[in-house]
């Protein structure tokens, strides 16, 4: 079976997994799990320069932008004003106009402000930016996304960095129902099976980052999720059998010895 | 721009000409100075970061030409690793 590829505002990607930069014991540790992971976007969180320590090696030295396409996040910011300069900064910084889009609303559980964050993708939408927002698993809330001009809606699996997994797979479902634009699932994953689960749910994509960055070997758990993921979008387009109670014998009934 | 810097001088001794604030953070310089020049004395490559001047994006091309004087707030971000 020939997949189409995770195609977002016009740009398709060869992968439909997209891995984070954070949390790596090294950045080499990381480039190879990136290599690894076969995925071609990675998100980048922005943030002030270093004055003091001009020492520190840039993340970007293990990025090959030639392969790699890099998504700058609003990750730590709490209101619209902060998440927009954020995103402004990453433009300048990035020289591309695409942004995960995060206004978070509660420090302890990370979830976003759903306000806030369809005020934000309404005004950078009107600046221009293609705007990915990172949001609850709540399909009003994707809709509202979907109606301010979001070019995809990335609906949380669970919280960040909590390796749950996905806690509420029937909302992942109405998601995809209602979405026209691609949904990809954002935040929650903590091992392979997960990341299957959320492509066999219609999910067209996965982002992820602690799941690989704080696995004991991350080079091998980009390598798994790189399997899962494409081994859950196949099983999606197969198309599952039907869930029943009682046993259907795969053997023949007939033609049995001694009957 | 005399005025101000006569008046911040006059805060006392040992006084710079020319304060910014730098990433959130009091920074002296001699004088003003362009953005390219202070980036250089940072030793910053002007090609991997952002900046901010006086709460505004300062695009690439105006680095050269952006003078950075007494009082002004400068944001110089870059990418690190993040979700």
């Amino acid at each position: 079976m020939v997949d189409t590829p995770l195609t977002i505002a016009g740009r398709a990607f060869g992968s439909r997994l997209i891995v984070g930069t954070g949390k790596y014991p090294t950045h080499e540790v990381m480039r190879h799990a990136h290599q690894a992971s076969g995925a071609d976007m990675v998100t980048v969180a922005v943030r002030r320069v270093n004055i003091s320590d001009r020492t520190q090696e840039s993340l970007l030295d293990y990025i090959d932008p030639k392969v790699i396409f890099l998504l700058p996040n609003t990750a730590g910011c709490y209101t619209v004003d902060d998440a927009v300069r954020t995103a402004r900064l990453g433009r300048e910084a990035g020289l591309s106009h695409w942004v995960k889009l995060e206004v978070i609303g509660d420090e302890r559980t990370l979830f976003p402000d759903n306000e806030a964050l369809i005020e934000a993708t309404r005004i950078l939408v009107k600046e221009g930016f293609v705007v990915l927002p990172y949001t609850n698993d709540d399909p009003i809330a994707c809709r509202k996304l979907e109606e301010a001009g979001a070019a995809a809606v990335m609906p949380l699996g669970a919280p960040i960095g909590s390796g749950l997994g996905i806690q509420n797979p029937n909302n992942i479902r109405i998601i995809r129902e209602f979405s026209k634009v691609p949904v990809i699932v954002d935040a929650g994953v903590g091992t392979a099976s997960d990341a299957a689960f959320a492509m066999e749910l219609g999910a067209d994509g996965v982002l992820m980052n602690t799941a690989i960055a704080g696995a004991k070997d991350p080079v091998a758990m980009a390598g798994a999720m790189r399997h899962a993921v494409l081994g859950g979008r196949l099983a999606y387009l197969a198309g599952r059998i039907p869930r029943k109670m009682y046993a259907t014998a795969s053997s023949p009934v007939e033609g049995m010895v001694g009957r | 721009m005399t005025a101000r810097k006569r008046h911040s001088r006059s805060h006392g001794y040992n006084r710079h000409a020319v304060d910014i604030t730098l990433n959130g953070e009091s920074y002296p310089l001699e004088e003003p100075l362009s953005v390219t020049d202070l980036l250089m004395r940072l030793e910053i490559d002007p090609r991997r970061v952002a900046i901010e001047h006086n709460l505004a994006i300062l695009r690439r091309h105006l680095f050269p030409d952006t003078i950075v004087r007494d009082g002004d707030r400068v944001e110089i971000v870059n990418f690190v690793g993040g979700g």
